[in-house]
């Protein structure tokens, strides 16, 4: 078996895994539909009868919060709650002998976890639709743009995930840092909140964590909350964390695999 | 009683386990304090840009947000690790808790526990009382014991629903998705003045998904807000009833679905 069947191999059990249950499958069919339906039902009643609010219209925010939340739906990393739970198994000792690297089978897993959440996010598209509000990019360059960013936004998000998976071959148990990052991380990536709207000081916050490179940027870059002429400066932005936390990933990946410590399994 | 005898043994046993990790139960606590924080800066968000929300001010809104936090920390704290159920089922560890001479539920809920929650009901109990002399119209003893028995009702409103779906989890083994999004309802839109909302969302958030019983409907009651309400008054004084209601009907379910369990050997 080469690597490339050894990776796919990997791919399809994220997949699997993924697809596996049907009750879940539904359940994530509703769930971006309702966390949309009631985040657009709540900021229409703070909109009321105003059309735009501090430069933001109404039809671009709703567009906005629409794409956002099937966005992170789909790309939601599965990363690590993984690792943590291979190393508190004992199962990490498995995986650090198989012949391609620990990262490697993460991501490649995590690669087919993602696949497997796409049917059940074409059925939430068409409903979102009704729920909230889509309206199509403002031109054919601006959705190409689209997925370029949703493209680096995606990367950003599985290398965060796999950075704190990697931090609990130091830490042994992480529920209360998953815990703290799923909360975060949600707001921080703009979910609830386009930038435009926050005020200062959390704006400043905002713009200097990488959460907003996996979230917002590509959702702005959709409902032209972002200026044609910023987006190449919010693209290059993405591309500059990809380099600082992938460096970070190979640092901290080098490191971990000598002080892990491995439980009886 | 030696139910809550034993119940009480294993919880205490369960959280001196969680501060064993102590750079864990530190961060937990942090993380418990972010997640709400988030939560209450959305709120804090639009009731400031937008002046007020539903006409309720900022005071009345946070008290409607204290109410459901303290209600989420107190079904939490006891009961959170049926959020972990599934792990316990698709491992086969739950075979073990079948053979222990006392009731399933018990060990469930006892195996590990969340000490995050302690931080929202105290931050719930915070709000509460910060907002509380501001908004409270019936700050009699009366008021005061129906706010106590408001906060212990809706989380058993919340506990029943997530019961409810942990039990799913027998007969379909994966349940996480519907247990998070529960979650994030009542945790997101649980804090709001709900007759604000358009009538179909209103009914939803009432009849199907019961947040308005955790918060909203016992807020009207407390700061004399019955008049805004969309449905009858009664109902809303009847909030505490309703969540004992709702959790012994998810008691019953889950004894009945616990059957359903099979083994993948260990």
């Amino acid at each position: 078996m080469n690597k490339t069947q050894a990776y796919a191999a990997f791919a399809r059990i994220g997949l699997m895994t993924a697809m596996r249950h049907r009750l879940d499958m539904f359940a994530r069919v509703l769930a971006p539909t309702i966390q949309i339906y009631l985040l657009v039902g709540l900021w229409s009643i703070g909109y009321g009868t105003r059309s735009s609010m501090d430069g933001v219209a109404r039809s671009a925010l709703m567009c906005y919060l629409t794409v956002i939340t099937l966005q992170s739906w789909c790309l939601q990393p599965v990363a690590h709650y993984e690792i943590a739970g291979r190393i508190r198994e004992g199962a990490i000792a498995l995986d650090l002998l198989r012949p391609i690297p620990f990262p490697g089978q993460v991501v490649a897993r995590q690669a087919g976890a993602s696949l497997g959440r796409l049917p059940a996010l074409m059925l939430a598209i068409p409903l979102s639709m009704f729920a909230g509000g889509l309206n199509a990019p403002a031109s054919a360059s601006r959705a190409v743009l689209y997925l370029a960013s949703l493209t680096l936004a995606y990367a950003i998000a599985v290398l965060l995930s796999l950075l704190l998976g990697l931090a609990s071959f130091w830490l042994t148990e992480t529920s209360g840092i998953m815990f703290a990052y799923m909360s975060v991380s949600a707001f921080l990536s703009g979910g609830f909140v386009p930038l435009e709207l926050m005020p200062t000081w959390l704006r400043h916050l905002f713009q200097a964590l990488p959460f907003q490179a996996s979230g917002y940027t590509p959702s702005a870059i959709y409902a032209g909350l972002i200026p044609a002429d910023g987006i190449a400066a919010a693209i290059a932005i993405q591309a500059m964390w990809i380099l600082v936390l992938a460096g970070l990933a190979s640092l901290l990946w080098h490191r971990g695999r000598r002080v892990v410590v491995l439980h009886g399994g | 009683m030696t139910t809550i005898a034993i119940w009480w043994a294993m919880l205490t046993a369960a959280f001196r386990s969680e501060a064993q990790y102590r750079a864990n139960f530190v961060i937990q606590l942090l993380g418990g304090a972010l997640f709400q924080g988030v939560g209450l800066i959305l709120a804090w968000l639009i009731v400031s840009r937008f002046h007020s929300l539903g006409g309720w001010s900022a005071a009345e809104v946070g008290f409607v947000y204290g109410l459901r936090l303290a209600a989420h920390g107190l079904w939490v704290l006891p009961m959170g690790q049926l959020l972990n159920i599934e792990v316990l089922v698709r491992q086969g560890h739950f075979d073990r808790f079948l053979i222990r001479p006392t009731g399933t539920l018990v060990q469930v809920v006892t195996h590990k526990v969340n000490i995050a929650a302690a931080g929202d009901l105290v931050s719930g109990l915070l709000l509460l009382s910060l907002t509380g002399q501001q908004v409270l119209v019936n700050a009699t003893p009366y008021g005061v014991a129906y706010l106590g028995l408001a906060v212990v009702g809706g989380a058993m409103t919340e506990g029943a629903i997530q019961l409810a779906i942990a039990s799913l989890t027998f007969r379909h083994l994966e349940t996480r998705t519907l247990r998070t999004t529960a979650d994030s309802v009542f945790n997101t839109f649980g804090g709001y003045p709900l007759h604000a909302f358009g009538s179909t969302t209103r009914l939803l958030l009432t009849f199907v998904l019961p947040v308005a019983f955790v918060g909203y409907l016992p807020a009207t009651v407390l700061i004399g807000r019955t008049g805004d309400l969309y449905i009858p008054a009664g109902l809303a004084y009847g909030a505490p009833l309703v969540g004992l209601l709702l959790f012994c009907v998810a008691l019953i379910f889950w004894h009945r679905q616990v059957r359903a369990y099979q083994s993948v050997g260990h």
